[in-house]
């Protein structure tokens, strides 16, 4: 069968197009299937949006990474190794480390709390736990995941388009529609559940993706090194790029500073809450970091093979440089798996970023402000909705900023501004006792616009004739760092002088305590007083007006839900 | 590639290596001392 399938040598689509099509259809009848059959277990937002608590480590450990993979690493890595060289390895400088803290420091401690406090969100979990009755915590955070989540879906739509334009050769605004749709229809099927189970699926394909490539490349010509040097001069063989003094510190630290956006970005954080046991994070982990090991070191020789196959700036645009590479080398059937795979990666961080909006909206500004007495059907109801709305302006969204490349468009509108914005006040809530409502509203506020204004900083110091030359390397390099790096440690200053100015919530030892004990622990404590010493979300509330508990469910879990869920896991009485 | 070169690139990737087998093994013993100790308590 194989044998009668042409190598594609012919062109980006040349005779692959009915095979990559084949492929594509077949991948999005799988997709389907996986909504189609999600969709018997749902009926709860928290279903909806972290899968109710019920997926495995390694299901986990693969969503986690697939739902952040996206575009950025499918297209935008072997295109950054394209343009640079070896330097762009350091893409996994800062992240997987930051990763491996991610999973250390907060998977846990965030797993547990959330459950205790039955919240499905960050902005709910910030409220929560930094005891805000004005509703600014939950507000601001709940408008910069809306801002910076829909920039990303509508990243992700550009990029699926941009890939399905090369392939089949449709027009631009097809692909976005028809990425738009893919997108917003499996979500819309099956919320967090199907998201989890389908990145686990599109996770292997592209981590097969990413070792097939350079094996089938190293077995033709050896290593590339040589043949890059040879094709784009040393500096692409340079760990640096040929950069000296402060251009290879600032071109460094752009690097490293990507992984400052692990904590902030909701849709790696809402992995951690989904796991079904606090006692599998460790595996999760495991499994999460090998696959970055795979995927970035896979992705920059990708990008450097195309390099020593096509030469030094032979394809006009480098996002082509991973289709490319794949057509040249593998046969029609087998170059549509790799394709769908750059394609599902897409799908897959928007589909993830779209529930985040989703669970924003719904959970955040609907059920916490507009209706507090909403049903789980009308909330699940209204969580389709939302979606489908998000999902159309993220499109509309998709086609205005359809010319952007893909890389800045998710490092600077999206992924930084998340890390800028939510990042400290993560870490703080859950390791700092001091930290406060009025701090962490600052700290977004600082972050999201110094993200904002940094990117645009070198633009706008040029247009009034400041911006430092070249060789005025310290200051060059300061303005044109990655703006996550300075707004980052902004964000954090202003975080933490504002909070030491203010008041700290009183309760603040004993939501510590929930990261310190065991789950049941806390739960046989709370059957022991008759009552959740912990202000539930989705629980008992008391109106301080009337001091009259109002004990209606709330959000998405009954006090005896987790009781139950805690009592089945025996993840402190099995013996391992 | 000179051979600061390839200890940028191998470099970092073997350190976050060992940094991941520390963290999966202290994260084991942890997880076995708070559950002894819970379960001590409860004894």
């Amino acid at each position: 069968m194989l044998s009668g399938v042409p190598a594609q040598t012919g062109g980006i689509a040349g005779g692959a197009g009915v095979w990559v099509l084949g492929t594509f259809a077949f991948y999005l009848v799988v997709l389907v299937g996986i909504g189609l059959w999600a969709s018997r277990f749902m009926d709860s937002v928290g279903d909806y949006v972290i899968g109710g608590r019920e997926i495995g480590p390694v299901v986990t450990g693969f969503s986690e990474r697939a739902s952040e993979m996206s575009g950025w690493l499918t297209l935008g890595v072997p295109a950054d190794a394209y343009g640079t060289g070896i330097m762009a390895f350091l893409n996994g400088l800062g992240m997987i480390p930051a990763d491996l803290f991610a999973w250390a420091g907060i998977a846990k401690r965030l797993r547990k709390y959330t459950e205790l406090v039955r919240s499905v969100t960050l902005p709910t979990f910030f409220e929560t736990r930094l005891d805000d009755d004005t509703g600014a915590v939950k507000a601001v955070s709940a408008l910069v995941l809306m801002l910076f989540e829909g920039g990303y879906v509508g990243a992700q739509i550009v990029a699926a388009g941009t890939l399905l334009q090369v392939l089949t050769g449709i027009e631009p605004w097809i692909g976005i529609v028809a990425g738009g749709v893919i997108v917003i229809g499996y979500t819309f099927l099956g919320g967090y559940f199907a998201v989890a189970w389908s990145d686990y699926f599109q996770g292997a394909i592209i981590l097969a993706a990413f070792i097939v490539l350079p094996v089938l490349a190293f077995t033709e010509m050896g290593l590339p090194f040589e043949a890059v040097a040879a094709a784009a001069g040393d500096s692409a063989t340079s760990i640096t790029a040929g950069m000296a003094g402060w251009a290879a510190v600032f071109g460094v630290i752009s690097y490293a500073a990507i992984g400052l956006g692990v904590p902030g970005n909701p849709h790696i954080m809402v992995r951690f809450m989904g796991i079904d046991e606090v006692r599998n994070v460790r595996l999760a982990a495991m499994v999460a970091q090998l696959f970055m090991f795979v995927a970035y070191v896979g992705a920059a020789l990708v990008g450097l093979y195309a390099i020593a196959m096509f030469g030094d700036g032979a394809l006009a645009d480098p996002d082509n440089a991973m289709p490319r590479l794949t057509l040249d080398l593998l046969p029609g059937v087998i170059a549509g798996i790799v394709l769908a795979a750059a394609l599902a990666a897409m799908m897959s961080s928007a589909d993830s970023q779209l529930l985040v909006a989703t669970s924003a909206v719904v959970e955040d500004v609907y059920h916490g402000f507009l209706d507090r007495d909403a049903s789980q059907q009308e909330l699940v109801r209204y969580s389709r909705y939302v979606t489908f709305g998000l999902g159309a302006a993220s499109v509309a969204f998709a086609f205005v900023a359809q010319n952007t490349p893909i890389y800045t468009l998710v490092l600077d509108y999206a992924w930084g501004g998340l890390g800028a914005a939510i990042g400290p006040t993560v870490i703080a809530a859950l390791w700092w006792k001091r930290v406060t409502a009025t701090g962490s509203v600052a700290s977004m506020i600082v972050g999201t616009a110094t993200m904002v204004l940094w990117t645009q900083l070198s633009t706008v110091l040029g247009w009034v004739g400041m911006m430092p030359p070249e060789s005025a390397a310290f200051w060059y390099g300061l303005v044109t760092v990655y703006g996550l790096f300075p707004a980052f440690i902004l964000s954090t200053i202003t975080l933490v002088v504002v909070s030491l100015l203010t008041e700290p919530p009183e309760n603040v030892d004993e939501h510590f305590d929930a990261f310190d004990k065991p789950l049941s622990a806390i739960v046989a404590g709370e059957d022991a007083a008759g009552s959740s010493e912990y202000v539930a979300d989705g629980g008992t509330t008391v109106d301080s007006a009337t001091d009259a508990t109002d004990t209606s469910p709330k959000v998405l879990t009954e006090r005896d839900n987790v009781r139950a869920h805690v009592a089945a896991s025996g993840y402190w009485t099995d013996d391992d | 590639m000179s051979t600061l070169d390839w200890l940028g690139v191998v470099g970092p990737y073997t350190a976050f290596f060992v940094m991941l087998l520390v963290y999966y093994v202290w994260e084991g013993r942890r997880e076995r001392a708070i559950r002894d100790r819970f379960q001590e308590e409860n004894a």
